[in-house]
C-alpha cells in the first residue's frame, strides 16, 4: 500500500539498528570462525561510518563478489553449508551482506527478520538460564527496534522500548499456556544436521591410554542422582558404563555381549541391599545409560544387556530421567563357555611380560582370589603413582612399560594393565568405565556426577562370586574413590583431591556453587527437559488423556482461547481518564453557568466565554474574571501550585450565578 | 436496479446492513465515529512473512525438541497476537470530521483538514488517512494525544475546474509492528471548488475601463477606514487592532478603502478564445490582478452579474462564479 520508503534511516536509528544486530549476532562469536566474527564487526563498523559519513554503498558487482566469495570461504572453513554451525555462520553473513545493501525501509524489515530467526539459533548451542535471559532480552530490544522503525513519526526509542516491553509482558501469560498445552511430539521431524549434536562430551565405547584422563578435566555434569531413601556409602557409589572385553594390548573395546537381552536383569543368583534412585542424564550422544552397579531391572529407556549395562535404544541426544533399582551386593552366577573364551582370550605376540608375571602368580598361588590379592598388592607395594599426566606409553606394549618401567598412570592404565594380568593368569576379566562418586548438593538433596568422576575400573569372575567389581586405582590412590578430583589445582600435573576445606570464603563459594547448582537443576527438570512425556504426566495430573486428541483440543482451544478473551479484554476495555482537578473545577463552573442559560460553544475560550457572560451579566463579572484568570494560569502558565489549586476550587464551590 | 437495492439496504437496521454498501459518513456538522462494525483488520505482506518465519521457527523447535526455542517462538507469536489488539484499539472509536475544505486553482492542491478528535485516554499512534480523489492517491500521517484532537491535511491535486469532492477517505494504521492493517472507510460529504487556472498575462479589457463613475477621494492622502477582518498573514503591524488582541479575541486586522480607484467590469464577452475554459482562465487573471491592485471591480458572465466591491471576499465570490460556471442550475 505505502511507497513511502526511505533512502537511508538517520543516523540515530542506524546506530540503534547496528547496535541491536550486534548483540544478536554476539553469542555467535563464541562458535563463529575468528575471521567471520572479525568481518561481521567490520561490516557493522562500515555500515555506521557510512551512515555518519554518507559514504557511497557498494555496486552490485562489488555486492556479488562479496557474497561468492563468503560462501566459499564458509565451505572451505567447515567443509558443508547445510551443516548447524555452517548454517549459522551463513546466516550471520547473510545479515552483514544485507547490511552493505541497506537502502530502503523494505531492507530494514528483512533484516529484522533474519535477527528474529538468529535469536533462535543460539538455543541449538546452549539452553542455560544466562543465555536465555540473554537472548529474551535481545528480543525485547528487536521488538523495539522493530516498533521504531515500522513507524514513520518520529518517537524517542524510549517509548518504542516501554510499548515493546509491554506488549511482551502481555504476550507472557499466552506464551506459557502455548508452551504448556501446544502438543508436543517425539523429535526429530526430519534428519538433522551431522554436528548437531556435536560438543557433547562423555564417555566413548572403547578405551585407549589418556582417554578417560582429558575427561577428567571437564567439571560438565554427566548426570544427577536423586535416591528415593537410602544412599550408599561412597565406595559403593560405581556407575556402570560401557563393559569392554576386547583388546589389541593398547585398546579397549565393547564385545558381543552388548547387545540388550531384555528388561529383566540376567542375574539369578542371590542381590541384596536395594537402592531405588532416579537419575537425570545429560545428553552424551551414546546409546548407553547409566546405573549403580549393579543394575536391578531395565528401566523405561533402556533394557539390560547381558554384561550388565542399560542400553537406550537410541541415542541419547536430550535429557533423560529414569527411574532405577540397583543391588549393592550381588552374586551373577555361572560364566558361559562363550563368555569364559572371551574373558580369557589375549593379543598375540603382545605385553610378553604382564603375561610372564600373570603366568608366576597363578602358580605361586593356590585360588584365584589368591592371585587377585597378589597382584592388588603388587600394585600398593610398587612405586605407583596415581597421575593425570602419565608418561606416554608408545611401545607395542604397552603393559609391559606401564607395570615395569613408567609406573605413573591414571585409572585407564590401572584397570588395562590388571585385567590383562588377570586374563594372563586365567582368572576371566573384563574393563568396566563408567563414573564414579558423586558430590551431595544440600539444597535439592540431590547428588552430582561429573565428568571429572569418570573412572575404569576391572570385573574379574571368581568362582561361588561371579563377576567381582576389582578397582587397582583404589589400590594406589584410594583417597581417588573416598574424595572427587579437584581441578583447579590440576595443572601441576599431580592430582590433587578436595579436601574438605574450612575457610568461610570457600564455603560460601562452594553454597553458592551447589545453588546454582539446585537451581540449574530445577531449570533442566521443568523447562528446559519438559517434552512429549511431561506433558503427558501433566495432563494426566489434570485428568486428562493424551490419546484422547479431541477433547485434547478442546482443552487447549478453550483454555488459549479464553485466555486470549482475557487479554483482548484487558487491551479493548477503555481505562478510566485521569481527568485534570483544573479542567475538572472549571467544567463545574461551566455547567452551572449553563444552568442558568450561558452554555460554552464548544469552540468557545474561555477568554471570550467570560467576555460573554460578563456583558450579559455584569453583575457576575468580577467572580467570573478571577476564576478565569486563575483557570487560564493553571492549565497553560504551567506554574500553578497546589494553593492555587485549592483557592481554585474554594472559588469555583462559592461561585453562585 | 442499484436504486430500489440501496432503499431496501437503508431500511435496514445498521448492525444488519452488509458491510461495504454503506460507508460511515462525515462532514463539517457531523462526525463519523469507527465503530467496532466498520474497522476492518488484515495482516500485512510484512506479517505474512513474519509468520512464515514463525512457522520455521516452530518446526525447528519440534526438530531440535529445543525447550528455550519454543519459549521464543511461542512468545513471539503470543506478541504478534497482542499486537493484533494493538493496531484495532488504535483505530477504533476514533472520531473524524471535516475541519475545512480549501479552494485552490486548477492544477494546484485542493487542501482538505479532517479534524481527528480522540476521546480515549490512550494516544492513538501512526493514523493514516489516505484519500484516492482526483489522480494518485494521498497520504498523510499523524498521532492524536489522549482525550484530545488533532488536523490532518490532505493536498488533493485538482487538474480541472469545477467542484472537488473529497468521497471516499481510508483510515488506517499499522501500530505497532506493522504486522497488521486496521482501516475503515469514511465517505466525506466535503467538497472545494477549484478555480480556473489563471492565465498568463492579460491587460485589462479596455471596455472594462471608464464604464463605471471614478469615485472621488474624501480625505486627501488617507485612506478610509472600512472594517475589521481576520488577520493574514503578510498583513501589515500598523494595521493590526491592538485592542482586541488584549481583549482576547485573536489578531485582527483593520481594513482601510481606497476610495479613488477606478470601477472595473470584467465582462465574459470581453474575452477571447477558442473555448470556455480559456476565457474563464483570462477572466481569472483579470480578477486576481484587479484584487492585488485594490481596485473595485465586477464581474459579468452570462446570466450572472456581480456588481463592483473591493476586498477578498469580492474576490471569493467572483472566483466562485467562475469555478461553477457552467453547471446546470
Amino acid at each position: 500500500m505505502s511507497r513511502t520508503q526511505i533512502t537511508v534511516l538517520d543516523q540515530a536509528a542506524m546506530t540503534w539498528l547496528l547496535a541491536g544486530l550486534g548483540l544478536t549476532i554476539l553469542p555467535h562469536s563464541l562458535n563463529l570462525p575468528i575471521w567471520a566474527s572479525l568481518l561481521a564487526l567490520a561490516i557493522g563498523l562500515w555500515r555506521w561510518l557510512a551512515a555518519q559519513r554518507n559514504w557511497p554503498l557498494p555496486n552490485n558487482k562489488i555486492k556479488l563478489l562479496l557474497t561468492l566469495a563468503l560462501v566459499v570461504a564458509i565451505f572451505i572453513n567447515y567443509g558443508t553449508l547445510v551443516g548447524r554451525d555452517s548454517g549459522t555462520a551463513l546466516l550471520v553473513m547473510m545479515m552483514g551482506l544485507k547490511l552493505v545493501e541497506l537502502r530502503q525501509r523494505r531492507d530494514v524489515m528483512v533484516l529484522m527478520f533474519l535477527a528474529y530467526f538468529l535469536l533462535i539459533t543460539h538455543f541449538i548451542f546452549s539452553q542455560t538460564i544466562p543465555m536465555a535471559a540473554y537472548v529474551m532480552a535481545c528480543a525485547w530490544l528487536l521488538l523495539s527496534l522493530h516498533m521504531h522503525l515500522t513507524s514513520k513519526e518520529l518517537r524517542p526509542v524510549k517509548h518504542s522500548l516501554r510499548s515493546a516491553g509491554g506488549l511482551m509482558l502481555l504476550g507472557l501469560p499466552l506464551m506459557l499456556a502455548l508452551f504448556v498445552l501446544f502438543p508436543r511430539i517425539e523429535g526429530p521431524i526430519w534428519g538433522l544436521p551431522k554436528d548437531a549434536y556435536a560438543g557433547m562430551t562423555g564417555l566413548s565405547d572403547s578405551m585407549s591410554p589418556g582417554a578417560i584422563s582429558s575427561l577428567s578435566q571437564s567439571d560438565a555434569v554427566a548426570f544427577r542422582v536423586k535416591f528415593d531413601n537410602q544412599v550408599p556409602t561412597t565406595d559403593k557409589r560405581y556407575w556402570r558404563g560401557p563393559v569392554l572385553w576386547m583388546t589389541d594390548g593398547r585398546n579397549w573395546e565393547t564385545g558381543p555381549e552388548t547387545r540388550p537381552i531384555g528388561w529383566q536383569s540376567p542375574i539369578s543368583a542371590a542381590r541384596e541391599s536395594a537402592v531405588s534412585y532416579t537419575v537425570t542424564l545429560e545428553p552424551h550422544n551414546q546409546k548407553w545409560l547409566f546405573a549403580l552397579d549393579l543394575p536391578a531391572t531395565g528401566s523405561e529407556h533402556g533394557q539390560i544387556s547381558s554384561d550388565l549395562q542399560l542400553i537406550a535404544s537410541k541415542k541419547v541426544r536430550k535429557r533423560l530421567k529414569y527411574h532405577m533399582v540397583s543391588y549393592l551386593d550381588y552374586n551373577t552366577g555361572e560364566l558361559t563357555a562363550f563368555e569364559r573364551r572371551l574373558a580369557l582370550s589375549l593379543p598375540k605376540n603382545r605385553n610378553p611380560r604382564t603375561i610372564a608375571l600373570g603366568r608366576s602368580l597363578q602358580i605361586k598361588s593356590r585360588s584365584d582370589a589368591e592371585v587377585v590379592q597378589k597382584a592388588l598388592a603388587i600394585f600398593r607395594q610398587q612405586p605407583f603413582v596415581y597421575s593425570l599426566r602419565p608418561p606416554l606409553l608408545n611401545s607395542d606394549n604397552p603393559s609391559d612399560q606401564f607395570l615395569f618401567e613408567t609406573r605413573t598412570g591414571f585409572c585407564e592404565h590401572f584397570a588395562s594393565s590388571f585385567t590383562m594380568l588377570m586374563r594372563a593368569a586365567g582368572i576371566p576379566a573384563r574393563v568396566v568405565t563408567g563414573y564414579q562418586g558423586a558430590e551431595l548438593n544440600p539444597v535439592d538433596d540431590y547428588y552430582i556426577v561429573r565428568q571429572r568422576d569418570a573412572h575404569a575400573w576391572a570385573e574379574v569372575w571368581l568362582p561361588g562370586q561371579g563377576w567381582v567389581r576389582i578397582d587397582p586405582t583404589a589400590a594406589v590412590a584410594p583417597e581417588r574413590i573416598e574424595r572427587s578430583i579437584n581441578i583447579a589445582q590440576i595443572s601441576a600435573g599431580a592430582v590433587q583431591f578436595n579436601l574438605p576445606q574450612s575457610d568461610m570464603l570457600s564455603n560460601a563459594w562452594q553454597q553458592l556453587s551447589l545453588n546454582l547448582d539446585a537451581i540449574n537443576n530445577r531449570w533442566n527438570q521443568l523447562v528446559l527437559g519438559y517434552g512429549p512425556e511431561q506433558q503427558r504426566d501433566f495432563l494426566h495430573n489434570l485428568g486428562l488423556d493424551i490419546k484422547d486428541w479431541r477433547k485434547l483440543a478442546w482443552v487447549f482451544l478453550v483454555f488459549v482461547g479464553g485466555l486470549f478473551l482475557c487479554i483482548t479484554a484487558f487491551v479493548l476495555i477503555p481505562r478510566h481518564k485521569q481527568v485534570d482537578p483544573v479542567l475538572k473545577n472549571y467544567q463545574r463552573f461551566c455547567r452551572k453557568l449553563a444552568r442558568r442559560g450561558l452554555p460554552r460553544a464548544e469552540n468557545e475560550t474561555a477568554g471570550a466565554f467570560a467576555q460573554r457572560v460578563k456583558t450579559s451579566r455584569p453583575e457576575l463579572g468580577e467572580k467570573v474574571e478571577r476564576i478565569t484568570q486563575l483557570y487560564s494560569h493553571l492549565r497553560y502558565a504551567g506554574s500553578g501550585n497546589q494553593k492555587q489549586l485549592l483557592r481554585f476550587k474554594k472559588q469555583v464551590t462559592e461561585f453562585k450565578p | 436496479m442499484e436504486l430500489p437495492l440501496q432503499r431496501w439496504l437503508d431500511a435496514l437496521p445498521a448492525w444488519l446492513r452488509p458491510r461495504g454498501v454503506r460507508y460511515l459518513a462525515a462532514s463539517t456538522s457531523q462526525s463519523a465515529t469507527l465503530s467496532n462494525k466498520r474497522v476492518f483488520i488484515l495482516p500485512t505482506k510484512q506479517g505474512l512473512v513474519f509468520f512464515c518465519i514463525l512457522v520455521l521457527m516452530l518446526l525447528g523447535a519440534m526438530n531440535y525438541s529445543n525447550s528455550m526455542a519454543f519459549v521464543l517462538t511461542f512468545w513471539l507469536g503470543s506478541v504478534c497476537l497482542v499486537s493484533l489488539l494493538y493496531t484495532y484499539r488504535n483505530l477504533v472509536q476514533l472520531e473524524v470530521k471535516l475541519a475545512a475544505a480549501e479552494p485552490c486553482f486548477a492544477g494546484g492542491h485542493a487542501v482538505f483538514t479532517l479534524l481527528l478528535n480522540n476521546r480515549h485516554a490512550r494516544r492513538r499512534f501512526d493514523i493514516e488517512v489516505q484519500s484516492s480523489a482526483g489522480i494518485s492517491s494521498v497520504t498523510s500521517v499523524t498521532s492524536v494525544n489522549s482525550d484530545d484532537h488533532c488536523q490532518i491535511s490532505l493536498a488533493i491535486p485538482a487538474p480541472q475546474r469545477g467542484r472537488l469532492q473529497l468521497g471516499r477517505v481510508t483510515l488506517s494504521t499499522r501500530y505497532p509492528l506493522g504486522l497488521f492493517r486496521a482501516w475503515a472507510y469514511v465517505d466525506m460529504e466535503a467538497q472545494s471548488l477549484v478555480y480556473p487556472r489563471p492565465a498568463d498575462q492579460a491587460p485589462f479589457p479596455h471596455t472594462g475601463q471608464g464604464k463605471g463613475e471614478r469615485m472621488e477621494t474624501i480625505e486627501e492622502g488617507s485612506d478610509d477606514f472600512h472594517g475589521f477582518r481576520q488577520y493574514h498573514p503578510g498583513d501589515s503591524p500598523r494595521h493590526i487592532y491592538w485592542k482586541a488582541l488584549a481583549k482576547e479575541q485573536g489578531l485582527v486586522t483593520k481594513q482601510f478603502q481606497r476610495h479613488q480607484s477606478p470601477e472595473l467590469w470584467f465582462d465574459w464577452v470581453d474575452t477571447r478564445g477558442a473555448d470556455i475554459e480559456t476565457r474563464l482562465s483570462q477572466l481569472c487573471r483579470w480578477l486576481l490582478d484587479g484584487d492585488s491592485q485594490q481596485q473595485r471591480f465586477g464581474l459579468r458572465l452570462p446570466g450572472v452579474e456581480l456588481a463592483p466591491a473591493q476586498g477578498k471576499q469580492q474576490l471569493n465570490q467572483c472566483l466562485a462564479q467562475l469555478a461553477t460556471f457552467g453547471e446546470p442550475r
